[in-house]
């Protein structure tokens, strides 16, 4: 059979399609939250400069093609060991077929998307999803062999470093990052260049949310709090100490760049684990990606609004969620 | 008479579709209840909406006497269930699984020490789920079951992939629990555990109870085998 890993996925979301057509609450999402929303995206984007049009609409492109990209490469690696039709996987004119494909028919909904929203059909936006593409496929890439679990810190070692007090030490390690930051020269931002590295390790090492552990402990009766207990305490300790630091030493961009690191992604966990709890992983990583890029648009355009979407965001999925405690479907 | 669980006149709904019907059983305290059926007959909806994992559409389902039918937490909170090995996450060991369930994992082995033996728990417990077969898992998700003390714990099929040795020392460890005052509830499909262990039992058939099992019937089948699977079958069928 030709391209028959594409069309055994095409047949899921044929099948997802009709499973969220049955369900109204669902439906209701897709045919009057969405295109709300899009129309309020396109209404405000309209009253904006072109220049500043394209730099939303490219990072907008860049994040979503990200996300495709990576689901791509995970899913290629799922048809190969686990999925049912595996020896199809491991042939390689399939294998070598099904991303492309995909991935081409995924970036023309996304552009043919992007240019209804913003009626931009420029450079910006295709530059913004080809380096969406090439870090998404590197981030899947590196992930399998530079990943927290490759590198001795797995989910479950975390949580162990949680249970042995180690949270203490971690707030010390994370003063003192601070400190050292602190100490640097301001010149050439070097002091913000580094605070940002410190960052982004945290973010890369402590940022990974289990989608089936999330759901396992809601099927074994943990409650909202539980979850987020589990999973937001070590990026906490690791980030807001530093950024106090650095602010007390009046390092203002660092402590920036920390203090933005410090609420983000402690935002964007909560917004995953209730996200995965309430919905299946890829319906939730679509979801969270589309809701970050709707507080990212917001925050350039009404600074306020950001938070308070994301706010309002994690509101909505913890009572989405809410009935998956106990439940085994 | 106080039931350990009473059901009246239950239905269980999934996805809009009606699973379980009219269902009406009463488990008494302290003993193993076996629920045989066949594929698709409704056993896994019904120990599941039992255990509080699933909402009850209607009808009336009491637990040591308290109505619980709407109450799916308060179910759940008195009703072990061992989770379904394809949704245990690969990524935690068995440890964590255990002290997520609930309580700390060395009060758990000192509390189901002969369960622990029979499964082989300890040398498990440092194994991630990814790293574990399938036997492996099960015995993981019946430990799992235990993780909280409760009066009832429900088991799907609890014996399956499981080794003959595994099974025997796990069977006659369920038995003493049992004897201990534990209420058992286990969806089967071998015989030998439903005439051998049960005190009580229901057979389902298309989402109803087609057949009532009580101790003389399941006796009557440890001395007549034979006989006992025909009649079962039927009722199957």
């Amino acid at each position: 059979m030709r391209f028959a890993l594409v069309r055994h996925d095409a047949a899921i979301a044929a099948a997802l399609a009709r499973q969220v057509a049955r369900r109204w609450r669902d439906l209701l999402t897709v045919l009057i939250v969405l295109p709300i929303l899009a129309l309020f995206a396109r209404a405000w984007l309209a009253e904006l400069p072109v220049e500043r049009r394209e730099i939303i609409t490219g990072i907008a492109g860049f994040l979503i093609a990200a996300a495709v990209a990576k689901t791509l490469m995970s899913r290629i690696a799922y048809h190969r060991t686990d999925g049912v039709i595996a020896h199809f996987a491991q042939r390689s004119a399939d294998a070598l077929c099904y991303i492309p494909l995909l991935l081409a028919g995924g970036l023309a909904v996304l552009f043919a998307g992007l240019f209804a929203v913003t009626g931009l059909a420029s450079v910006g936006p295709a530059i913004g999803m080809g380096a969406g593409v090439a870090v998404g496929m590197l981030a899947a890439f590196s992930g399998d062999r530079f990943g927290p679990s490759t590198i001795g810190l797995a989910p479950g070692r975390a949580r162990a470093f949680q249970q042995r007090h180690g949270l203490a030490i971690g707030a010390v390690v994370s003063g003192t990052a601070g400190l050292v930051c602190a100490l640097l020269p301001s010149a050439n931002h070097l002091d913000a260049i580094v605070a940002g590295g410190y960052a982004l390790a945290v973010v890369i090492l402590t940022g990974q949310v289990d989608a089936t552990a999330v759901r396992y402990m809601a099927m074994v009766g943990n409650s909202s709090m539980e979850l987020l207990r589990k999973w937001l305490p070590l990026p906490i300790v690791l980030l807001v100490p530093a950024a106090a630091v650095l602010a007390l030493s009046q390092s203002w961009v660092a402590a920036s760049v920390t203090a933005v690191a410090a609420a983000g992604l402690p935002a964007i966990t909560i917004l995953r684990i209730f996200a995965y709890r309430a919905f299946s992983r890829v319906l939730a990583d679509w979801l969270v990606t589309i809701l970050i890029a709707v507080a990212a648009y917001l925050t350039f355009s009404f600074p306020p609004l950001g938070p308070l979407a994301i706010v309002a965001a994690i509101l909505w999925l913890a009572w989405r969620g809410r009935d998956a405690r106990w439940l085994v479907p | 008479m106080t039931f350990a669980v009473e059901l009246a006149d239950l239905s269980i709904r999934r996805s809009g579709r009606p699973i379980v019907h009219g269902l009406s059983a009463r488990i008494t305290q302290t003993g193993w209840f076996g629920v045989i059926g066949a594929n698709g007959s409704g056993k896994t909806t019904l120990l599941r909406a039992v255990a509080g994992r699933l909402p009850i559409a209607g009808g009336r389902c009491t637990i040591f006497g308290q109505e619980v039918a709407q109450d799916r937490d308060a179910r759940a909170t008195a009703i072990g269930l061992a989770p379904p090995i394809e949704r245990l996450p690969a990524s935690l060991t068995i440890r964590e699984l255990l002290a997520l369930a609930g309580d700390d994992p060395s009060e758990q082995a000192a509390r189901n020490a002969a369960l622990w033996q029979a499964l082989g728990i300890d040398a498990l417990l440092d194994m991630q789920v990814g790293q574990c077969s399938s036997g492996m898992r099960q015995r993981a998700a019946l430990a799992l079951a235990f993780a909280r003390p409760t009066h009832i714990v429900i088991l799907d099929e609890p014996f399956n992939w499981l080794d003959p040795v595994a099974a025997f020392d796990t069977r006659a460890a369920l038995a003493g629990m049992v004897a201990d005052g534990l209420t058992l509830i286990t969806a089967l499909h071998d015989l030998t555990t439903l005439c051998g262990f049960c005190d009580a039992g229901l057979v389902m058939a298309k989402g109803e109870v087609s057949l009532y099992l009580d101790k003389p019937m399941l006796r009557a089948g440890r001395e007549d085998a034979a006989r006992f699977e025909s009649e079962l079958v039927a009722a199957l069928r």
